[in-house]
């Protein structure tokens, strides 16, 4: 008997409600996903009895796609409205013919991520929007993820469907004028995404991990699609790959965390060493250098050293020092100190850190103090090093982080006394 | 070796189950159904057609027929056939049953053989 792929009716939620939609318009997104969800429920009803189907997506995307002929058939017919009648016939005939899996769900996976990243929706209420519609995460488990109520992040999509709805945005790809803005958009919100699942703040450890795989999925979809595909995207999707390799090795069985040093590296994630590689190569094309291809490079630089003694501290530093002009950021500032530590000695990080103390954003950052931990630790004065570790662990929520810098401080005490 | 009906009846409204959650729950059903069939104790699986159920009874000479009734709670909605050795051991099998997982409600029953 068949098996079902992981997380397979997640993604097909995702595709038959992107696909969906383009017939039914925006304006009647919650229809769309009851039809969605009652073809779901269907096969909870009738799989376990006759088992899983040779095609288990095929088999779905049949039910979805009868029913909403269905239910445009009634609007055509009952309400005469022309609307519903067009829709009827573009369905029909865009949807027959193709093979159960073969349907073009690409382009409306495409269409509806820059339906969420609508310039009239906020940051956090477009990833919320991208995941529930193309993602397929109910609010529940987008709640979770985020440390936010239930109750706040169903409003919170209902607003966004009103809003959207208003609006009267049309279901298909920007123009090419309005293209390389609007993608711009949905980059940043999958690297929002991303960055989400990847620091580590609080939450349920697993879901995190998923929202930085859904976030390499949705990016791998938009670099396969030629509105999509440009040097950013592969850049983009380099350095999540890149970074995703670590997922796995940076937590041990307790859930503490595992410095880079410390990792086994044989537990990093090759194929997505190697697929990371590979979008780095295809993001050089062309003369476009973003913020994505250095923090790429960076990541890059790191997957490919054998050893922790390996890295190529001064080629991170230059690409931290490319960075720096492109994007000077406070944490990217932090990361830049922490490479010239690496690569010229303790205290010349000392000596840069110094200077991002008066930095208003990081004054409450607490890796700024466990930075400064670590160096004063290398270079023998204690004292400031613990006082450094007690600064960050007062700023941090984060049980994993906690562990690990009350770990540190008594390290300090036992070796120091 | 006795066979067993496990009879399973949808359970209240169901909660709101996300795609995941649905295929987990599927997937459920799928070890249980396969650990079952490995051990030769699965015998027979159909799914009931929802809300097409008539009861016909005699009332006063007449035969009176009645539904098919909307509601879903508490009806069939299909069957297992399972062998086991006994009884507890029917109930073992039952006990592990998904749909207990999902809010339903299953009723074992032993054919008289």
């Amino acid at each position: 008997m068949p098996e079902l792929v992981d997380h397979l009716f997640r993604h097909k939620a995702g595709q038959m409600i992107s696909a969906l939609t383009r017939y039914f318009g925006i304006e009647n997104l919650e229809l769309v996903e009851d039809i969605v969800q009652e073809a779901l429920l269907k096969a909870l009803q009738q799989w376990p009895y006759h088992g899983i189907p040779e095609n288990p997506g095929g088999w779905l995307w049949q039910i979805a796609k009868n029913h909403a002929l269905d239910v445009l058939r009634r609007e055509a017919r009952f309400q005469k409205r022309l609307q519903g009648e067009i829709r009827l016939i573009e369905m029909e005939h865009a949807t027959t013919g193709h093979e159960a899996n073969e349907y073009p769900f690409e382009d409306d996976q495409l269409s509806m991520m820059f339906i969420g990243c609508h310039p009239s929706l906020s940051r956090e209420v477009q990833i919320a929007f991208v995941l529930n519609t193309v993602g397929g995460f109910n609010a529940a488990e987008i709640a979770r993820a985020f440390l936010t109520a239930e109750s706040t992040m169903a409003q919170r999509l209902v607003r966004a469907k009103a809003r959207l709805r208003t609006t009267g945005v049309r279901f298909e790809l920007p123009e090419s004028g309005s293209l390389t803005e609007r993608l711009d958009v949905v980059l940043d919100v999958l690297y929002l995404l991303f960055n989400e699942g990847y620091e580590a703040h609080t939450g349920e450890r697993l879901l995190r991990e998923e929202l930085c795989l859904e976030a390499i999925h949705l990016c791998r979809l938009v670099t396969t699609h030629p509105v999509g595909r440009n040097p950013r995207t592969h850049a983009l999707l380099a350095l999540m790959l890149l970074q995703a390799s670590r997922l796995k090795a940076r937590i041990d069985a307790k859930g503490d965390l595992i410095l880079l040093a410390e990792q086994d590296r044989s537990s990093w994630d090759r194929e997505m060493i190697h697929e990371g590689l590979l979008h780095l190569g295809l993001s050089a094309e062309g003369d476009t250098l973003s913020e994505f291809h250095l923090q790429a490079a960076i990541a890059a630089k790191h997957a490919v050293a054998e050893t922790f003694e390996q890295i190529d501290w001064v080629g991170i530093l230059n690409e931290y020092a490319a960075l720096l002009d492109v994007a000077p950021s406070p944490v990217i500032k932090l990361n830049h100190a922490v490479a010239i530590a690496m690569a010229h000695g303790s205290q010349a990080g000392l000596q840069a850190l110094i200077k991002l103390k008066d930095d208003a954003s990081l004054k409450k950052y607490h890796l700024l103090y466990a930075t400064f931990g670590e160096l004063y630790e290398r270079s023998g004065n204690i004292q400031e090093a613990a006082a450094s570790y007690r600064e960050a662990l007062a700023l941090t929520e984060n049980q994993a982080e906690q562990r690990f810098l009350q770990k540190k401080l008594q390290q300090i005490e036992f070796h120091h006394g | 070796m006795s066979q067993f009906m496990l009879f399973i009846r949808n359970g209240e409204e169901p909660i709101e189950l996300s795609p995941e959650q649905i295929q987990q729950a599927i997937q459920r059903f799928s070890h249980w159904a396969k650990k079952l069939r490995e051990q030769g104790k699965l015998i027979a699986a159909e799914k009931l057609k929802d809300n097409e159920g008539l009861m016909l009874r005699s009332r006063n000479g007449q035969i009176v027929v009645d539904g098919p009734f909307a509601e879903t709670k508490e009806t069939i909605g299909g069957y297992f056939v399972v062998e086991a050795g006994n009884p507890d051991e029917a109930i073992e099998i039952t006990r592990e049953c998904p749909a207990l997982s999902n809010g339903g409600v299953v009723e074992v029953r032993e054919i008289e053989g």
